[in-house]
């Protein structure tokens, strides 16, 4: 899993400070990342990614952890 | 007015879609045109060809979401960026309230609503980085007006008139999302119409006609283009003034 390009999706997507603690990051914990910025940012990886993500998928993504377990599952394939 | 645009269109093999298809390639739009039959689509792509514009054509069940998905991968082989959206794929069955089974009604809701739901949740996740960025859902005038054996086509549209304001509220300002109620329009949907319902509709239309595919496809071009960009959450009513 390519953790520090997941990562630098976030921080671009979200417009984060590069120094956040992005392991951590939830969904609705911070103001940047609401359910408008989540839409961004499933686009974002997908395109960076080159996936296309399942509605259950996004739903699911609650947190940089989770984004990274999901985004794994589609690069095995 | 939409040169390196790129627009997708459901349905477009006939009726509405394809006139959509004809006047977004002479305003210079890209066509991403998806359809059941592929074989109209190449035919169409043929026509459109004196235009200088790309054509992608793709054959698509939208009912079912698992090709909607691959429909997208595809899409994304040929555009990062959907500009534009006509969601105007519909079916009508006729049948009266008592005699409407549930496999009707669902089927109606499966085209008219689920898939157009499913197809734009995929397609805005490709048109937020799009300044153009247009919605326009296809309705009918049924959904406000209702109509004699039309309670299941009547409801899915009604449904979909209610995505499409909620859409429009949740996509602000990045996308512009709208809706066209058609009267009835000489399209190959009429057939399911009695001669005497045509000419009950024909005698109710202000302009003694019923509406033809290109009475829409202009107004889905407004809708399209930046001469409606301070336009969303609209629903028009292109039905020729019938009460």
């Amino acid at each position: 899993m390519q953790t520090e390009k997941l990562k630098q999706v976030f921080i671009e997507a979200l417009g984060i400070d590069k120094n956040t603690n992005i392991e951590n990051l939830e969904y609705n914990t911070i103001d940047e990342w609401d359910s408008v910025a989540h839409m961004n940012l499933i686009g974002e990886i997908e395109d960076a990614f080159e996936i296309m993500l399942d509605t259950d998928d996004i739903i699911d993504m609650s947190s940089f952890t989770k984004a990274k377990e999901i985004v794994s599952k589609y690069l095995k394939g | 007015m939409l040169q390196q645009r790129y627009a997708l269109i459901t349905g477009a093999s006939k009726g509405i879609g394809k006139q959509t298809a004809h006047l977004f390639a002479k305003n210079g739009a890209n066509l991403l045109l998806v359809a059941r039959d592929i074989d109209t689509l190449v035919s169409l792509r043929d026509e459109l060809q004196e235009f200088s514009i790309n054509v992608d054509i793709f054959s698509c069940d939208l009912t079912d979401e698992n090709e909607i998905k691959s429909l997208f991968i595809k899409i994304k082989k040929v555009t990062k960026v959907i500009d534009i959206v006509v969601n105007n794929a519909g079916i009508i069955k006729s049948s009266m309230f008592s005699m409407t089974n549930s496999d009707t009604l669902k089927d109606m809701f499966q085209t008219n609503l689920y898939a157009p739901y499913i197809l734009t949740q995929y397609a805005t996740r490709m048109m937020r980085k799009s300044p153009y960025a247009s919605v326009i859902f296809i309705s009918s005038m049924m959904a406000t007006k209702g109509g004699i054996g039309h309670s299941a086509y009547a409801s899915s549209k009604s449904a979909l008139d209610g995505m499409m304001k909620s859409l429009a509220k949740e996509l602000a300002p990045t996308i512009r999302v709208n809706a066209i109620a058609p009267g009835v329009v000489q399209t190959d949907m009429i057939k399911t119409l009695s001669e005497d319902e045509k000419e009950e509709y024909t005698s109710k239309s202000l302009f003694k006609r019923l509406a033809t595919p290109n009475d829409i496809a202009t107004v889905i071009l407004f809708l399209a283009s930046d001469m409606s960009k301070y336009i969303t959450a609209e629903l028009i009513n292109v039905d020729g003034g019938i009460c």
